[in-house]
């Protein structure tokens, strides 16, 4: 044998427990990339069998069987037959996952790859469940049936794996260069096929399982509540209020403290290089760009937690199983739920999610309308503009506040565009036949706080090292845009109106003049590109170093400044604008590399930038008119 | 496929009927799939969601929305199938 790690991939239907094995056998010590040239995740580890061999371990996306219907799962069958990928390792064989408790199901996959005649292992995994349901299932006569080794697993730790790590010890001690890589025989099935396959599967479970397996009772009874056309819809809106409580009022303190460390470490800076470029640069440059992104990691964390629960629990299905109607309708499907939810916090994890979606026209479209979520950067400034231009006072016979009655508008106006552009592209340019609705409800399950320490950690490390890296550069760039040329001697007006930022602002002006937005709207819009509540810094900048000049007017509040230079139209047509403000150019990046094309990345650029032209230029007019 | 008589399909039964898959008929999606190369497709999707031919199959929830989809248990696993595609499974009532 070669020095190199011998290579097993996992291959399984989803919901067999596939991930969780991978973890029991690798440790948390995990390396997430994607497989070459294209956004598919790819999860592999090592692990130690007894006598010391090292086997790198892969995790293919789930597949239901050999025939693709995602991208996802055409990486998987790629794997699996040994048509390979281009810059991808063979696997040296191939692991079969089966769900104990579901083997008349679950088989069918195994059944496939057997057939392939690779080198190959099965697993029935969640053995104790499936003997918790009173099932007894005969390994020895499975094995002889199947004609390969069987091993049965538990995967919640290494322990639980056992059996797998000592037969993959003796299984891979077998393997020769000669059996490494065979070439793909492999046809399309027919329906007759299919039948023929779970013809066969019901004659070994009924030679293998002894005992009737009961269904998993709290799934019945779960169901029969949370999938009730009542009190379904009733249920998931509730828990979805609370994950909406909980992503604000939880992370408020964290994001305090964020933001206090980022404006101490700013200070010391400061004090540390004097007032220098360098200091300029990294004060307000690297430390305030980097820092307005990762200010909403507390939120993106908690949002995450969330998302873990509703997924390994089995709820995310079921919320899809609820809302597939509704989606469908607008020509998304149910999965669309979940990075759409994300999209809530940030778009650029929410656009990561659409991972999950199996056809690559239905993932498109969500990643297309997922930054028209309100995402948390766009509050800050909501609160600024609401608080200087919206009275605060009771409407409804003082039942309703008139400013938290315009916030909630603005989170419906984004929902709302979303669904439309949704439809209109359905319509348009994204029209194809609606994709299958069929989906697996899986059992309900208890989640495992070692696999959501996992899940947490992997995640959090994406979001920064996807963010960080851009917003670093990006933070870089603005600052030299707002910083230079200089201020010339004795100049009367503040800096920032000499510098390239303020130029390109002066420049833009006479273009966004018709949505009554004048050139210091236009130097904020500028630094607003690398995150959107950059913007309400900027406008600080602005107003607090002309306010220097005027006596007496320091003090005024930044609020009572916008309330006094710009009129009601401008106030309210810069809120519309920001309902689907394009400046966030991380989210651009993301969808970029997530669609792994330019054209939808500037396409959403360009739509978005249309909806915000037009909305204001409405919202201004009407104003105007109205008087 | 279309034999015995006129069969019911998955889309008219109600809540917890009770049966056995019989069969399929992939012209039902006709109005979705122009080819017949895709209705197949489409069929042996849901056979490999364990909707197979013989199955013992209940009726558990309705969706919200004109009661779309449909949430069955078949083949130890609870499955949703929405209701243009139960129009194509054919199934056969077991009295209880």
């Amino acid at each position: 044998m070669s020095t190199e790690a011998i290579c097993v991939a996992l291959a399984g239907a989803p919901n067999a427990g596939k991930s969780s094995l991978f973890n029991a056998l690798t440790g948390a010590r995990q390396k997430v990339a994607n497989f070459p040239g294209v956004t598919v995740e790819r999860k592999s580890g090592y692990m130690r069998t007894s006598s010391g061999r090292l086997i790198e371990v892969i995790d293919l996306p789930g597949t239901y069987s050999l025939e693709p219907q995602s991208v996802d799962e055409e990486i998987s069958v790629r794997v699996i037959t040994g048509a390979g990928i281009q810059g991808e390792r063979h696997p040296d064989l191939i692991v079969a996952v089966a769900d104990a408790t579901n083997l008349e199901r679950t088989l069918s996959l195994v059944m496939e790859i057997r057939a392939l005649q690779r080198p190959i292992v099965v697993a029935i995994n969640m053995m104790d469940l499936a003997e918790k349901r009173g099932m007894r299932i005969d390994l020895n006569t499975l094995a002889k049936e199947l004609g390969v080794p069987v091993a049965s697993t538990v995967a919640l730790d290494r322990h639980g794996a056992s059996g797998l790590i000592a037969l993959l010890e003796k299984e891979t001690a077998k393997l020769t260069s000669a059996n490494k890589i065979s070439t793909p025989t492999k046809s399309t099935p027919t329906t007759a096929d299919v039948s023929k396959r779970f013809q066969e599967i019901d004659r070994i479970v009924a030679a293998c399982v002894h005992g009737v397996g009961t269904e998993h009772i709290w799934t019945h009874r779960l169901d029969r509540v949370l999938l009730h056309r009542v009190m379904g819809p009733v249920f998931l809106a509730a828990i979805l209020f609370t994950i909406f409580q909980s992503v604000f009022s939880l992370a408020e303190a964290p994001m305090g403290w964020i933001e206090d460390s980022i404006a101490a470490m700013g200070e010391w800076a400061g004090a540390m290089f004097g007032e220098t470029f360098l200091a300029s640069l990294i004060r307000d440059g690297i430390i305030a760009g980097v820092g307005s992104v990762l200010v909403f990691l507390p939120q993106i964390v908690i949002l995450f937690f969330f998302i873990y629960l509703l997924e390994s629990s089995g709820y995310m299905m079921r919320a899809a199983f609820l809302l597939d109607r509704l989606m469908a309708g607008v020509g998304l499907q149910g999965r669309s739920f979940v990075p759409l939810l994300s999209s809530f916090a940030c778009a650029i994890p929410g656009v990561m999610a659409a991972r999950t979606i199996r056809e690559p026209r239905d993932r498109l479209l969500t990643i297309l309308i997922a930054p028209l979520m309100t995402c948390s950067a766009r509050i800050p400034v909501y609160v600024l503009l609401i608080g200087a231009f919206i009275p605060d006072t009771t409407v409804l016979g003082g039942m309703v506040n008139m400013q938290g009655l315009v916030m909630t508008g603005l989170f419906m106006s984004g929902i709302a565009s979303a669904m439309m552009v949704a439809w209109i592209s359905k319509k348009t340019i994204l029209s194809a036949t609606p994709s299958l609705s069929l989906m697996e409800l899986p059992t309900y399950k208890l989640p495992s706080p070692l696999h959501l320490r996992i899940y947490l950690w992997q995640r959090t490390q994406a979001f920064l090292r996807r963010a960080g890296k851009m917003i670093l550069a990006i933070s870089i760039g603005l600052w030299v845009l707002s910083t230079f040329p200089a201020a010339p001697e004795g100049a009367d007006r503040p800096a920032i109106h000499y510098s390239f930022a303020g130029q390109m602002g002066h420049a833009i002006e006479p273009l966004i003049a018709p949505l009554g937005f004048d050139w210091r709207i236009a130097t904020g819009l500028v630094p607003g590109f690398a995150a959107r509540e950059v913007m309400v810094g900027a406008l600080g900048t602005v107003f607090a170093i002309e306010n220097a000049d005027d006596e007496g007017e320091g003090t005024r509040t930044l609020q009572e400044s916008l309330k006094t230079t710009w009129p009601l139209g401008t106030g309210l047509a810069l809120l519309a604008w920001y309902v689907f403000a394009p400046q966030c150019l991380a989210t651009i990046a993301v969808v970029r590399r997530e669609t792994n094309s330019i054209k939808w990345a500037t396409f959403l650029f360009v739509y978005t930038l249309a909806l915000a032209y037009v909305a204001a230029f409405v919202v201004n007019k009407v104003c105007g008119f109205l008087g | 496929m279309n034999s015995a008589g006129t069969p019911e399909t998955l889309e008219s039964w109600s809540h917890a009927d009770s049966g056995r898959i019989v069969g399929f008929d992939p012209d039902a999606l006709a109005a979705r799939y122009q080819s017949a190369q895709q209705r197949e497709q489409a069929v042996r999707r849901m056979m490999e969601m364990g909707l197979t031919v013989g199955a013992q199959l209940t009726v558990r929830e309705f969706g919200p929305i004109r009661r779309d989809p449909i949430a069955v248990y078949v083949r130890g696993s609870v499955v949703s199938v929405g209701r243009e595609e139960a129009r194509c499974v054919l199934m056969e009532k077991v009295k209880s």
